[in-house]
């Protein structure tokens, strides 16, 4: 009995003190949870440009190296496309609404994801005495709340030369 | 003896908050280095493909002249630039983005049965390119290197 009788009821200044700590907690979590949210979109954008840069890139050297002959294309200048030969198919690239495309024989398909735009693609030709390659300069750009953008260069030689 | 124990509870209090907060602010710390993580892996990615865009130029010179290649300096430090229409070497550094991309040429020896040796009789014909991508993050100068013997395939 005599025991409850004290524990009865907190004095103002303690429950100033507790209130005071709850709020500084509260603020210092939904911070962290701010901090959680923006780091994750963050590094998805990160994520996002490396994977499609290095999937469009390495399709468009592999498909240049195993090309019999440069069909056509418009170099120089973006949205560039570029055209190959090989036997009796043709592989082409090209830039669709934002996107990176494929078109074997005249099957067409995507290379980048929805999240990511194509902001700059432009295919080289370089010639030389004994046959010929593509240089191509990627930029991407990470479209999902942070906004970033990343180039990849890159260059291939016909290898069926 | 009752109010000696009320004085524990504020300080418990107090303590599992203090506890609360490191763990918070350290938790943000290392959420925060996972951007850096991607952001890095991204990187090596673009050094990466500049690697083996340095490769492939040097074969595409190579394959319209040999002479451009035996007559760099041994040791000295060059660097690729595309001049419009071609890929050439340059002594003026060239930086792509925030790359540099530099490329070191080297003697090849051969031994008496033509192997590649650490001496003999140098190799007019044959010479070790090392393509460095050198960059500065958060973390420092990060570097990567590409080295290959290339051959003139004409001679």
């Amino acid at each position: 009995m005599k025991i409850k009788n004290t524990n009865k009821g907190y004095s103002l200044l303690e429950l100033l003190v507790y209130v005071a700590l709850f709020a500084m907690i509260s603020v210092l979590l939904v911070h962290s949870l701010v901090v959680l949210m923006r780091t994750y979109a963050s590094a998805q954008g990160f994520r996002r440009l490396q994977n499609n840069g290095e999937l469009i890139i390495e399709r468009i050297t592999r498909e240049v190296r195993d090309a019999e002959s440069i069909s056509t294309g418009t170099f120089g200048t973006h949205p560039g496309t570029l055209t190959l030969a090989s036997g009796g198919d043709t592989v082409a690239f090209a830039v669709s609404n934002g996107a990176a495309t494929i078109t074997e024989n005249s099957t067409t398909g995507i290379l980048s994801t929805s999240q990511v735009a194509v902001t700059n693609m432009v295919f080289r030709r370089i010639t030389t005495p004994v046959g010929e390659g593509v240089k191509v300069e990627l930029t991407l750009t990470a479209t999902g709340g942070v906004i970033r953008t990343a180039s990849f260069y890159s260059t291939a030689l016909l290898r069926t030369q | 003896m009752h109010s000696s124990q009320r004085g524990f509870f504020l300080i418990e209090v107090i303590i599992a908050s203090s506890v609360i907060a490191v763990v918070l602010i350290l938790l943000i710390g290392s959420i925060q280095n996972t951007v850096e993580v991607s952001q890095r892996a991204l990187e090596r990615t673009q050094a990466s493909f500049l690697l083996e865009e340095g490769a492939e130029a040097t074969k595409a010179i190579r394959d319209t002249s040999w002479s451009s290649i035996s007559s760099l300096t041994p040791g000295t430090t060059y660097y690729l630039s595309y001049n419009g229409s071609a890929w050439v070497f340059t002594t003026t550094p060239v930086v792509i983005d925030r790359f540099t991309r530099s490329i070191v040429v080297t003697n090849v020896s051969r031994n008496a049965t033509d192997d590649i040796a650490a001496s003999g009789t140098t190799d007019s014909g044959t010479k070790l390119v090392t393509v460095t991508v050198s960059w500065s993050a958060s973390t420092g100068l990060q570097t990567k290197s590409l080295a290959f013997y290339i051959a003139n395939i004409r001679q």
